[in-house]
């Protein structure tokens, strides 16, 4: 990656950060920025923590062990590896916090929630399916693919799925609990 | 164990478990778990129940 494409993706971080704390306000009911989870949330919560950090240390340590041996000779960008490893730890935070109930916390607005994950996971599709439909080429014996944003995107249609599952199980359950 | 002297005394002020959840402001799902016994609350948590069913803890929390 050249010194003008690396600054252009820091300065893409930066700003999606910017972006994340306005929309996290957003989301919430009484405008804060932080989530307001009850005390059962919060201990779900922090094992969802443990897990994912644990999840993160497996995987770098088996991409340091394919790394070391040589098994990577994959013509993608290194940067691409530890990316995945955040997703994947993500994913594993996002899938159990929803399905033990500590994913949405009590001042979150539902709607709002829905709708900005749709059009976040619109706007990293989009430029996957537009690569995908012009030819990955390689460029600097790299292929030029958006993976962060299929990997985002993959991460935000797991929440989806998992959260869809969950909601047509707690339906139910809800009537019996009544 | 199952909290169903908790699940009654709900039923009993005709509330349903998101409404003793907004005042005791936790989730409607840690009500339904703390009645199913799947989650013990915290003392804070059993004392802010108590006081919006009118009741001491251990009419709704002490095990005979």
């Amino acid at each position: 990656m050249d010194v003008m494409s690396s600054v252009s993706m820091l300065a893409g971080i930066l700003v999606g950060l910017i972006i994340a704390v306005f929309l996290l306000k957003l989301l919430n009911k009484n405008r804060r920025a932080k989530t307001e989870y009850d005390e059962r949330q919060e201990q779900i919560r922090g094992r969802g923590y443990r897990y994912a950090f644990y999840t993160m240390v497996i995987y770098e340590a088996i991409m340091l062990c394919l790394s070391v041996g040589g098994f990577l000779n994959i013509p993608v960008e290194q940067y691409n590896f530890h990316a995945a490893g955040i997703f994947i730890g993500g994913i594993v935070l996002c899938v159990y916090t929803i399905w033990n109930d500590a994913y949405w916390g009590r001042n979150n607005d539902m709607r709002r929630y829905i709708v900005i994950l749709t059009v976040l996971f619109a706007l990293n599709v989009f430029p996957v399916i537009a690569t995908i439909r012009s030819g990955i080429v390689l460029v600097n014996g790299y292929w030029d693919f958006p993976f962060v944003n299929l990997f985002c995107s993959i991460a935000l249609a797991i929440l989806a799925v998992t959260a869809f599952i969950k909601g047509r199980i707690d339906k139910s359950a809800e009537e019996e609990d009544e | 164990m199952k909290n169903l002297r908790l699940k009654a005394a709900r039923a009993g002020m005709d509330l349903s478990q998101e409404q003793l959840a907004d005042i005791c402001k936790v989730s409607r799902q840690t009500i339904s778990a703390i009645e199913k016994g799947d989650y013990n609350p915290t003392i804070n948590l059993c004392i802010a129940i108590c006081k919006a069913l009118n009741k001491t803890l251990d009419e709704l929390f002490w095990e005979d």
